[in-house]
């Protein structure tokens, strides 16, 4: 009775200790490939935001996931987020960059758009992979202004009226 | 009163309090030492994090990009400049006339672009000489005022 009385309370004294355990290990590090899907996210980001301020009635387009290189089946067009890509007009062949090519030929690019209200406009890009035979997915939001389509703006009530 | 071969209540608690102390070291022991040996300059996302959080910084005021041959020049208001360079495998940054501060070492390769106007979008690629480091790319668009 006594021995069994000891053992419960050792291991109720384990609790705090395993608890102890988890606060010391390091927190959870970014891989290399979920870093480098967020810095691709942010380069579509920045894109978006470069041609708005260009051309402010310009919006992003929601696009399919596409591949960020131009791989060699060739039938899948090149995100037209990576295109130009560092002065190459069709996208990174292996040929201009063979080491930036092979790291970025595992990603692919996806942009979802939504009209939301009070002239926002969200973009959310998303950055595909496969990691350790999972897909993964990281992704990136902005919200733009946006004058209001025109078929929208002649359903929608005048403003300021009566 | 203890007879033998049987545990008091008191050494109970004495064992319970050794583990607890034992374990308590222990964990300090780990944590220090692991936090000795993740340095910003062996963690390669760490290190990238602070070449994005300056690039970003800059782009936040600069008005207008240059590219040169190994480098990358903001320019802003009051003409203030700022030049981002990759020399001898390093990431340089230098404001104006003050001394430059190596943001990134141990490149192989490295370089700038810029889109075509009126997209005021700069991008940067850096290889690490380290074939199984991963590249830094991404870009940044230019949130100054016009010239």
């Amino acid at each position: 009775m006594e021995l069994l009385l000891a053992a419960c309370l050792l291991s109720i004294s384990l609790v705090p200790l395993l608890y102890v355990f988890r606060l010391t290990r390091p927190p959870e590090r970014k891989t290399a490939m979920e870093f480098q899907a967020t810095l691709l996210a942010h380069h579509v980001l920045e894109r978006i935001v470069a041609e708005k301020e260009a051309d402010p009635n310009a919006l992003p387009q929601m696009t399919p996931e596409e591949p960020i290189v131009i791989r060699e089946e060739g039938y899948r067009a090149v995100s037209s987020y990576f295109r130009p890509l560092l002065g190459h007009e069709q996208g990174l062949e292996e040929s201009h960059n063979g080491r930036l090519f092979w790291s970025l030929k595992p990603f692919q690019c996806q942009v979802d758009t939504y009209y939301l209200e009070n002239h926002l406009y969200k973009v959310i890009a998303y950055i595909t992979y496969e990691e350790d035979g999972r897909k993964k997915r990281v992704f990136l939001e902005r919200l733009l202004d946006h004058p209001l389509p025109q078929s929208l703006s002649s359903l929608s009530p005048a403003e300021g009226a009566p | 009163m203890t007879r033998r071969g049987q545990i008091s209540i008191e050494s109970v608690f004495l064992g319970a309090f050794v583990i607890m102390l034992l374990g308590t070291i222990f964990s300090l022991y780990r944590f220090h030492s692991l936090g000795s040996t993740t340095s910003p300059g062996h963690d390669l996302p760490s290190t990238y994090q602070g070449v994005l959080n300056s690039l970003r910084n800059d782009a936040r005021w600069a008005g207008q990009v240059e590219i040169q041959e190994n480098a990358m020049v903001f320019s802003g208001p009051d003409a203030t400049t700022v030049t981002y360079s990759i020399v001898d495998g390093s990431l340089l940054r230098r404001e104006a006339n003050n001394r430059a501060t190596t943001l990134l070492t141990g490149l192989r390769a490295g370089g700038f672009d810029a889109a075509a106007a009126p997209v005021r979008l700069c991008s940067i690629w850096l290889l690490p000489l380290d074939d199984l480091d991963m590249p830094f790319f991404t870009s940044f668009a230019l949130r100054g005022p016009r010239p």
